[in-house]
């Protein structure tokens, strides 16, 4: 498959406003046209446009140098299978894609779907990979943080705090109101605990 | 599973560890019960985690009837009515405990070999019996074995290739008989702690198992002064956290009708702190014995 926006005849990296015109544009030309020919051509188009978006939803930064000719379409349909739990049909169409065309966003695919297999190290180390190939993606950043959390034992704090935080009922709040009612009591019997209310 | 799997006894609620106690014994019930009084030599806390999960989840409530135990008959035990799923337990205890002396068949030692040799006929009679009432329980460890043994015919396999096996066993366990919807997340908690406790077994053993030229998925490590062995301790701390993360998301995720608190702190405290203990042997850290330091 040929490079999305030379399909759609845009610069690379261009914003979703000019993909969509540029689709749009393209699309009207080939509908008018009833030959073979344009027929296929918009059956690329849609392929070109579907991967654009689909990439553009998953990481903002779409650059140039981390595109591969054929990667785009695939990982939509890889994404999918993930969704549904077809891992091991996620996995073949993963490993089909050769190692020299393999971006970050691949990296990311492959640890998702060795976390959701139970191979953690693995997961770990393909989280690594995609964190250190793009650094600026936001979602293989929380991906590799939460790694490096859950091997420190990040969790083990955070649970023993939540579960303290429920047993805890004398907190400074709870104290006023405790000597507020004791005050209201005693005002009943004629008394006073708190002289100025 | 090698008494890994328990409950730590300090940060429980006092009924809670009734309840685990009774959930203990009433396996124990189930063992002799269903096969004889030599089965019960083979009760481990490990298998309690499968009954307790297997409780929380059911769809209905259980009672506990004090019941007197004829080993200690001084002391009354709580004894579960739900007869069904500590039958069940029973049988995967059996059928695990075959594999594991089959296991210990072919291990080096001799005195292993021997007492492996004496015990096969009676647990082989035991498990025929646990195979024919559990046989997807029986399916899905002999799967395990036959796995294991081809990974391990491996030149160098990864720690997640090598845990795979017994991890998916258990996983497998965990999920026969289980509602759809719960599944997944039944049979990642199988999953992860057959893996945990694989790690754990392999870093317990790799002392033992370089001297003797046995396989271990961690002979790769050098483990040869104190500054190594550190960093082996470290090295195996964070796989283990790692797998434990994601064992109690599982947890949360799973539809818990009772015994939440007796499962997280098998999951959260319990297993930690066998690990503390294996890991201690590396870290050259002298476990005083009789001694509680609070600090």
């Amino acid at each position: 498959m040929r490079n999305p926006y030379e399909v759609l005849g845009i610069p690379v990296g261009a914003p979703l406003e000019q993909v969509k015109i540029a689709y749009k544009y393209h699309a009207q030309k080939y509908q008018n046209d009833p030959s073979p020919e344009a027929a296929r051509k918009m059956e690329e188009l849609n392929q070109a446009y579907d991967s654009i978006i689909m990439n553009s939803s998953s990481s903002n930064t779409y650059s140039n140098s981390g595109y591969t000719a054929s990667s785009g379409a695939d990982y939509s349909d890889i994404r999918a299978k993930i969704n549904k739990g077809r891992l091991d049909d996620a996995q073949i169409l993963l490993d089909g894609i050769p190692e020299s065309n393999r971006d970050a966003e691949w990296y990311y695919l492959k640890g998702t779907i060795m976390q959701k297999r139970g191979w953690l190290e693995e997961a770990a180390n393909n989280f690594a990979t995609a964190n250190r190939l793009d650094p600026s993606n936001n979602t293989y950043k929380i991906a590799y943080n939460k790694v490096i959390n859950s091997r420190n034992g990040g969790y083990r704090t955070e649970r023993k705090q939540s579960r303290s935080g429920k047993d805890d009922d004398c907190s400074y709040l709870s104290c006023c109101c405790d000597l507020l009612c004791a005050d209201a009591c005693c005002e009943c019997m004629g008394g006073d605990l708190i002289s100025c209310c | 599973m090698l008494g890994y799997v328990r409950a730590y006894k300090p940060d429980m609620k006092m009924r809670d560890y009734e309840f685990y106690r009774g959930i203990y014994c009433s396996l124990c019930r189930a063992l002799g019960r269903n096969y004889s009084p030599l089965a019960q030599l083979f009760l481990s806390y490990d298998f309690a985690l499968a009954c307790v999960i297997r409780l929380a989840c059911a769809e209905s409530g259980c009672s506990f009837s004090a019941k007197r135990c004829p080993y200690n008959p001084a002391k009354k035990c709580l004894i579960c009515g739900s007869k069904d799923i500590f039958d069940f337990c029973s049988h995967a205890v059996i059928i695990t405990v075959y594999y594991k002396i089959l296991d210990n068949l072919h291990d080096k030692g001799f005195f292993k070999k021997l007492g492996a040799a004496l015990i096969l006929p009676a647990v082989a009679l035991m498990h025929r019996k646990a195979k024919r009432l559990a046989p997807e329980a029986e399916k899905a460890v002999a799967d395990a074995m036959k796995l294991q043994a081809e990974t391990e015919a491996k030149p160098s396999p990864s720690i997640d290739e090598a845990a795979h096996p017994s991890a998916e066993a258990l996983g497998k366990i965990f999920t026969i008989g289980a509602s759809e919807s719960q599944k997944d997340s039944l049979r990642t908690i199988g999953y992860l702690t057959g893996r945990f406790v694989y790690i754990l077994d392999a870093a317990d053993d790799l002392d033992d198992d370089l001297k003797k030229g046995a396989f271990n998925p961690f002979s790769g490590c050098d483990i040869s002064s104190p500054e190594k062995q550190k960093e082996f301790a470290d090295k195996i701390r964070g796989m283990l956290n790692l797998t434990q993360n994601g064992i109690l998301e599982a947890l949360d995720s799973l539809e818990i009708k009772r015994f939440y608190d007796i499962s997280e702190n098998i999951l959260l405290d319990g297993i930690t702190a066998c690990a503390e203990k294996v890991l201690g042997k590396y870290e050259d850290k002298p476990e005083k014995k009789n001694t509680f330091v609070v600090e």
